[in-house]
């Protein structure tokens, strides 16, 4: 083979060429200095250049993994009209069946056991004349795929718009989305904007009047109730479960509240609101008008305090009530916010308000074609806060037209998820489409609802199953113990491997480093990122690829041993070892790629390295390596080798 | 230099001394899964929600139990007083793992975070960004997925190489190198349980890891054995596989120290993150090398043995 060395010289050669090529723009993107990081990105060309480099996984670089679930049943819920008892008793069912039984079961094929059993037809509640329940299903179940397909655009949409570098964003077995947001800081605002549904709606304010009245048949159902006592018992004893700060007055009832419709408490910004979550109420007036006595007035509105609001929303969700409202085309709903209102006495009181609204809302956010945040303007009521200014499509803008014109005078609520921003008056007829959301906290706030309107509303609400936050710092931390790793077992073997097998190991080990450059080399070319258990794969790599030369050399000896000539020995130790070789590496090979297969993230990059340092490893140490040898060996008179 | 001379171990006479070390060390660990109930699964199979936080001084594990024994959250009150806390790499550092809670707030893990934050005035660092480290939620319909992944992974690998080695070699070799396989497996499973470690998803990869290695180092023998089979006819089928060993001795042994040195290492220096990982590795390494010379060959012999009685 000695006078074939030139194309085995080419092949090395580009190889190496190649690897130093992949590896610049990484190498490049290091050894800039701030200022001219910030000149790069100045000139745009920052970016071409970052996505040619080695990607660093979630764990290293810190950032959030998060699995989505789309919730199939509330969308199957929201597709049906027509719903009674009977139908809703089959979703309940199908739905704890389905959080309990096998994963793979899906929800439309316990759905329609579930109403073959009680004999269902569920073309009643889907406007299908004349289907069977299958062919009603089979409908049910296009109409998710194309939902989840929906939820992933949608998604994708906001993320892009949310200014993330480098989001994935992928589908995952039926209905699951997995998103991928690098280096985020603020978690909460990004879950929040992944999971908002951003259902815009519109409702017509039912006047003050009809509420009056309501208020006071309320009161009427409830008095003599015998929920009402079980409702006050409930109330009690869940205020055991936390201390009493005073102890009540003696003709008083303490009320307690224990639910705040999902408003996010936590939030380390967020001074503390949770101090007192008690609530006196005369017991007098609470036997005599069990509901309106849990109310305040609030200008023309209702308010509630925010101990308060649990109880009101128990006893609107009372079946007895819940007819009541149906038969009257009404419906409450909350504001978004809480209100300080300080009263005669100086009391500071977080209200509420509650809206009554007619039951089906007149327009909804699908006909939102702009939306954008700003500062509201001198004219507006919100001059100086921040709001989200709506541009609708000409359908919308038509429709609104007719809204606005007929109900001059009446107030419309701007509703989003389920929860009422605003209710302003009508003044004059809209024609234009333009209108404005006000009632934000903050500018990010605003920015955040600008985005999900633009983006569309999710068909259907999106459940986190899954979730892996890495922060900043610890990622950093993996990222130095890492190469720190890497470089003290790299040092280690190849230290080793010139003690043992001088000349032999140090030809070894320049077979070995370049294996590892080229690892990485593939890496930026594959894009794939480099994960902690990547890293943990390199260094398996440096252990288990320097086997090879192991096997060969040891070869080497036992034939030097049985008198052969250095080259004769090469051959023979080379040749022999190459099945070996094959053999002993297809095994790891196959366990590299069964984990690629079934694992995910941080455990496919680990795959992904192990597999590509062995399959580099074949030719590094043997090719390479064997090259090396015969160009020493072809100097005449060479008759001891160092090994 | 050589440090192993030519050796002439009779390792076949070993062979019930090997036997009974495995066995014991095998029963000692299956002893131990029985009474804790099973291995101890992390939060990627069981569900739950572990977060881990960054204080800038030492913390004490109950100061931390006492400020989680009442969070709240939305309006409702938890008590995780009872759940696991430990420290996380360094003494400034603390871990907690939280089991599923039903219904469980969608921020659960966020809002414990925020509470120790708020717990610990002077003794945070004072950017938020800083003091989490780290956030994981595994619902428990996700965890019972990836349990059956995992499994499925294991035995498709195991099944995968099976297949490889029957057409490379003969069957009963494959079954050599598999009861090797499950003898290491066994073997680190056990020792996790017996050290009271957990064993999650980058567990299971180490496993799998190990599955590869132990292999590797069976097949290096396997090969030696194939090829002296073919030239020494007449010796006895135990004289040449024992001479097989001897001959790849050195090299079984120099290959394991060097992945060794690297997974010792990685133990040492890899961080909290991969320490687990890293320490099945270790078991694996050492396990590896001596069941593909104690399990792997000398069933192959019985196998032979067994055969030619018939």
């Amino acid at each position: 083979m000695n006078k074939k060395l030139t194309p085995r010289y080419i092949v090395i050669a580009l190889v190496l060429i190649w690897a130093i090529y992949a590896l610049w723009p990484t190498i490049r993107y290091h050894t800039l200095s701030p200022d001219e990081k910030e000149n790069l990105r100045a000139n745009g060309t920052l970016q071409e250049l970052e996505a040619k480099t080695i990607k660093q996984g979630l764990d290293l670089k810190g950032g959030m993994y998060i699995v989505l679930e789309v919730d199939i049943p509330t969308l199957a819920s929201n597709l049906a009209t027509n719903k009674d008892k009977k139908f809703e008793h089959a979703l309940t069912e199908a739905k704890s069946q389905l959080s309990s039984g096998s994963p793979d079961i899906d929800f439309f094929t316990i759905l329609g056991q579930i109403a073959e059993k009680r004999q269902i037809r569920l073309r009643r509640y889907f406007n299908e004349y004349g289907a069977t329940n299958n062919e009603v299903l089979n409908r049910l179940r296009d109409e998710a795929n194309d939902a989840i397909d929906r939820v992933l655009e949608i998604l994708q949409n906001r993320v892009d718009q949310f200014g993330v570098s480098e989001p994935t964003i992928q589908k995952q077995g039926n209905h699951r989305i997995v998103v991928e947001l690098a280096g985020i800081q603020d978690t909460q605002r990004a879950r929040a904007l992944l999971q908002n549904t951003a259902l815009l709606e519109f409702y017509i304010v039912k006047s003050p009047e009809v509420v009056n009245d309501l208020l006071i048949r309320i009161d009427k159902i409830l008095k003599g109730s015998s929920e009402l006592d079980e409702l006050a018992l409930t109330e009690e004893t869940a205020d055991t479960t936390k201390p009493k700060e005073e102890a009540p007055v003696s003709e008083d009832e303490v009320v307690s509240v224990s639910e705040l419709f999902g408003e996010e408490t936590g939030e380390l910004s967020e001074e503390d609101t949770t101090a007192d979550t008690s609530v006196v109420v005369d017991k007098r007036l609470f036997e005599e008008r069990p509901f309106s006595s849990l109310l305040r007035n609030l200008g023309n509105d209702i308010g509630v305090p925010e101990s308060n609001v649990y109880a009101v929303n128990k006893i609107l969700a009372l079946p007895e009530i819940q007819a009541k409202l149906e038969a009257e085309n009404g419906q409450f709903m909350f504001g978004n916010e809480p209100e300080i209102i300080t009263d005669a006495g100086g009391k500071r009181e977080r209200l509420y308000r509650l809206y009554y609204l007619e039951r089906d809302p007149e327009l909804t956010g699908g006909v939102i074609e702009e939306a954008r945040a700003t500062i509201g303007g001198q004219a507006s009521g919100a001059s100086g806060q921040p709001v989200v200014l709506l541009d609708m499509n000409s359908e919308g803008a038509k429709q609104w037209a007719r809204i606005t014109g007929s109900n001059v005078g009446r107030r419309v609520a701007i509703v989003l998820d389920k929860k009422v921003h605003m209710a302003p008056n009508i003044r004059e007829k809209i024609t234009r489409g333009g209108t404005q959301i006000e009632g934000f906290a903050n500018m990010d706030e605003a920015k955040d609802l600008a985005i999900v309107l633009r983006a569309g509303a999710l068909p259907a609400p999106v459940k986190i199953i899954e979730e892996r936050i890495v922060g900043a710092s610890l990622g950093s931390d993996s990222v130095r113990k890492g190469t720190l790793s890497v470089l003290v077992g790299l040092a280690l073997v190849l230290l080793f491997m010139v003690f043992y097998y001088k000349l032999a190991g140090s030809i070894a080990d320049f077979a070995l480093v370049w294996n590892i450059v080229l690892v990485l080399a593939v890496l930026a070319s594959l894009g794939a990122s480099l994960t902690l258990p990547g890293i943990a794969g390199l260094i398996l790599t440096v252990g288990m690829s320097i086997d090879a030369n192991v096997i060969i050399f040891e070869r080497i000896r036992e034939e030097l041993r049985k008198g052969k000539t250095p080259r004769a020995a090469i051959d023979a130790g080379y040749d022999r070892a190459l099945t070996t070789i094959i053999d002993a590496n297809t095994t790891t090979i196959i366990a590299a790629l069964v984990l690629y297969q079934f694992g995910t993230g941080p455990i496919r990059g680990f795959a992904t390295v192990l597999f590509w340092g062995i399959i580099i490893s074949m030719f590094t140490a043997i090719f390479v390596t064997r090259t090396i040898f015969a160009a020493i060996t072809q100097r005449k008179g060479i008759t001891r080798l160092s090994i | 230099m050589r440090f192993i001379r030519k050796t002439n171990i009779d390792f076949m006479s070993q062979l019930r001394l090997g036997f009974i070390l495995s066995g014991s060390v095998i029963l000692a660990g299956l002893i131990s899964l029985f009474l804790q109930g099973g291995p101890k699964l992390s939060i990627d199979f069981k569900g739950g929600t572990l977060v881990a936080v960054s204080f800038t001084e030492e913390m004490d594990i109950n100061s931390i139990r006492e400020a989680l024994s009442d969070v709240t959250i939305g309006e409702t009150h938890y008590d995780f007083s009872k759940v696991e806390i430990k420290h996380f790499g360094g003494l400034n550092n603390i871990s907690a793992r939280i089991p599923s809670v039903e219904p469980e707030p969608d921020n659960l893990g966020q809002a414990i975070v925020n509470h120790l934050y708020k717990s610990f005035p002077g003794k945070v660092p004072p950017n938020t960004k800083d003091f989490l480290l780290e956030i994981e939620k595994v619902g428990p319909k996700i965890g019972a997925e990836l349990s059956g992944k995992a499994v499925m992974a294991i035995i498709s690998a195991l099944g995968l190489i099976l297949l490889y080695i029957s057409v490379r070699f003969e069957f009963k070799f494959a079954l050599g190198a598999i009861a090797a396989l499950a003898h290491d497996v066994l073997i680190t499973l056990g020792i996790f349980s017996i050290m009271d470690y957990e064993i999650s998803l980058s567990v299971i990869a180490a496993f799998m890891t190990i599955v590869g290695y132990s292999l590797n180092d069976t097949i290096v023998i396997f090969d030696r054995i194939r090829e002296n089979l073919k030239v020494r006819r007449r010796d006895s089928y135990q004289d040449v596989i024992n001479s097989s060993i001897n001959e790849s001795l050195s090299r079984t042994i120099i290959t394991s120290l060097t992945t060794f040195f690297v997974v010792f290492v990685l133990w040492l220096f890899g961080g909290e993150v991969i320490h687990n990982f890293a320490f099945a590795m270790i078991v694996g390494v050492v396990v590896g090398t001596y069941s593909s010379i104690y399990i792997a060959s000398p069933i192959v012999v019985l196998l032979h043995e067994k055969q030619a009685t018939k």
